[in-house]
């Protein structure tokens, strides 16, 4: 009973649900602010590097194209032309000759006279349009190369570099920005992943809890049920299996002392009638006789409750007799023959009213004990000048057997108690007229084995009426 | 267990052998960028080339030079057939006289050429200059690493 509270106790951080929880929460809401935090400021990029890819290659082009008008390439001609197409905004502009000397350069210090040997100036020279850009240091790094051109061959090239700090700023202010609120968002989703897992883990910490306490027997055990979701439905689902459990049980006590009472009551009188015999020296035979009599018929009692319950205890086991086609209607008058003695004693007129070839699955026996319990209940529950009609008849594919009789009634109260084990409407007069309380208990069960139903009301002028549905068999032995 | 420690001194053995074999000195050597691997930076890069021990620094370099690479994204300088022949030294000036192809080189492919030839050369101690001669005419005059500038920001 200590194992569960110690195992709780044992249960490690990273074993919890609430942990294992979270944990997959932040996963995802880190992948989330982490794909936020790097795709905006990625497509941005591209954005800049598609600009710069076409700002320069055009300033490269014309540039290209005035110098390959030139007369002759030189660097005072390439100062010039750069001077009237008003390029002096760029971080470098450098022309070369074919062979790769630098004839300009605005780069501080300049190449002039130097041979250029970057990739841009040599596959410029190679005919090539190049372009390179790249965002490091705080700044979009881009730089054009193109060919010189003049009648179909290549005399130079022209180099423009650029560093633009100032979109790189708007990016990185933008990318700062998306971080400071990813911060924000994410111990915000850590605090709301903290309670709302916190919340969910009690939930079924409280289940675990009730299930704990009905494990150590406590039945009556219930938990509130809140709101609408899957755990409430399980809250829901467990109220009714304790509910159900709890009646169980109380149906197991209420059983066992009924049958301790139904066995101690006729052993009683047993043991008094013997104790009367064995301390009466002088009795007469006539009484002893009597008293005899009387110790076997509580002995007949005995065996029938004993049966009863054997035979009960065999159905909750499963126990099956071996299923038959049975004419249901002969069955009932054979059975009926054997009461007519008891009912012609009680003054009850037992009628049949049985059609012919109403055939239904069963064991034989079990239709005895059907039949034989419902007449042989109306008979002794009936008054003297009463009848017993049974019938039986077939109708949309089942077969009805009904038993009514003109007795005493039962109470409407009594009604949705009458198939429980022990249940006797009339405690005193049932054990006056050898009822067990079992007959009825085991009808029910019966019935519930073969797919049957059976149904109780009172009878039409009085009395009590039980009708009984079987599922009809046709002529070649299979169920409707 | 000891035939497992016979193996392995073996292998020890044959491991020696073979560095033993492998040696030679190493010299640097400047070569052209495939056009396909022209992905910024500069368009001549450097690669160490092992040849025989025992020969003259200028020697070593004119071996080296004269090889052909195996990195696909490197090749010779010189195109086939175009070889350093011989060379002088005098002073820190450095003659290199080099196969008569090497007179029809022009515009990119002549100053990828002269690049490298002069950066290979020029590494050597007490070379300060490289003039290339064919055929005992100058085809380029007393080169030195300063005339060439190999990335933007080394300008």
């Amino acid at each position: 009973m200590t194992a569960a509270p110690e195992a709780k106790k044992r249960r490690r951080l990273t074993q919890r649900v609430q942990f294992r929880l979270v944990l997959a929460f932040l996963a995802l809401i880190i992948a989330l602010l982490a794909l936020l935090n790097s795709y905006p400021v990625a497509a941005s990029r591209d954005i800049v590097f598609s600009e710069k890819e076409s700002s320069l290659l055009e300033q490269a082009g014309v540039l290209a194209a005035s110098l390959a008008a030139l007369d002759t390439l030189s660097g005072d001609g390439a100062a010039q032309v750069v001077q009237l197409l008003g390029l002096t905004g760029w971080e470098r502009v450098m022309v070369t000759d074919a062979a790769g000397l630098v004839l300009y350069d605005t780069g501080t210090p300049s190449a002039e006279g130097r041979y250029a040997l970057f990739a841009e100036t040599a596959r410029a020279l190679g005919s090539e349009r190049v372009f390179y850009s790249r965002f490091s240091g705080g700044a979009f790094r881009s730089s054009a190369a193109m060919p010189i051109a003049r009648d179909g061959a290549t005399i130079g090239s022209v180099y423009l570099s650029e560093v633009d700090s100032g979109q790189a700023e708007i990016i990185l202010a933008f990318r700062d920005r998306l971080f400071a609120v990813s911060v924000v968002a994410l111990a915000a989703a850590i605090a709301l992943t903290l309670v709302f897992t916190l919340r969910l883990t009690r939930r079924i910490t409280r289940l675990s809890e009730a299930v704990r306490t009905v494990r150590e027997g406590n039945y009556a055990q219930r938990v509130a049920v809140e709101g609408g979701d899957e755990l409430s439905e399980l809250y829901a689902d467990f109220n009714s299996m304790t509910e159900t459990l709890q009646k169980t049980e109380e149906q197991r006590r209420r059983f066992v002392s009924d049958a301790s009472h139904e066995l101690k009551t006729p052993l009683a009188s047993i043991r008094l009638l013997a104790d009367s015999i064995l301390g009466s020296e002088d009795i007469d035979p006539a009484t002893a006789r009597e008293f005899i009599q009387d110790i076997s018929d509580e002995t007949e009692r005995l065996q029938r409750t004993t049966e009863k319950l054997l035979d009960l205890s065999r159905r909750d086991d499963g126990a099956r007799g071996e299923r038959k086609a049975v004419d249901l209607g002969r069955a009932a008058e054979a059975t009926l023959r054997r009461l007519a003695p008891l009912a012609g004693k009680s003054g009850v007129d037992l009628r049949c009213d049985c059609a012919p070839g109403c055939l239904i699955s069963a064991p034989e026996d079990d239709v005895y004990q059907i039949v034989f319990n419902l007449a042989e209940n109306a008979v002794k529950y009936n008054v003297p000048g009463g009848s017993v009609d049974v019938s039986v008849r077939a109708e949309g594919g089942r077969v009805l057997l009904a038993v009514e009789d003109t007795g005493i009634g039962i109470p409407p109260e009594d009604l949705p108690n009458i198939f429980s084990r022990f249940y006797r409407v009339d405690k005193a007069r049932s054990r006056e007229r050898g009822g067990s309380g079992l007959g009825l208990s085991i009808v029910h069960d019966a019935v519930a084995a073969l797919g049957g139903e059976i149904r109780v009301e009172p009878g039409e002028e009085r009395g009590t009426r039980f009708t009984v549905s079987f599922p009809a068999l046709d002529g070649k032995g299979a169920a409707k | 267990m000891k035939r497992i420690l016979c193996l392995a001194l073996a292998g020890l053995a044959l491991l020696a052998l073979a560095s033993c074999a492998a040696g030679g000195e190493s010299v640097e050597v400047w070569r052209a960028v495939s056009p396909y691997y022209l992905e910024g930076g500069s368009a001549v890069r450097s690669e160490t080339v092992r040849v025989d021990a025992g020969l003259s620094a200028i020697d070593a370099a004119v071996e080296a030079f004269n090889t052909g690479t195996d990195r696909p994204e490197l090749r010779r300088a010189l195109p086939e057939g175009v070889d350093v022949l011989g060379w002088t030294l005098d002073g820190g000036a450095l003659t290199l006289a080099v196969s008569p192809g090497y007179a029809s080189l022009a515009g990119r492919a002549r100053t990828v050429a002269d690049c490298c030839i002069t950066l290979t050369f020029c590494a050597i101690e007490g070379v300060e200059s490289v003039s290339v001669h064919a055929l005992g005419a100058a085809l380029s005059s007393s080169m030195t690493p300063d005339g060439f500038v190999l990335e933007p920001q080394a300008a």
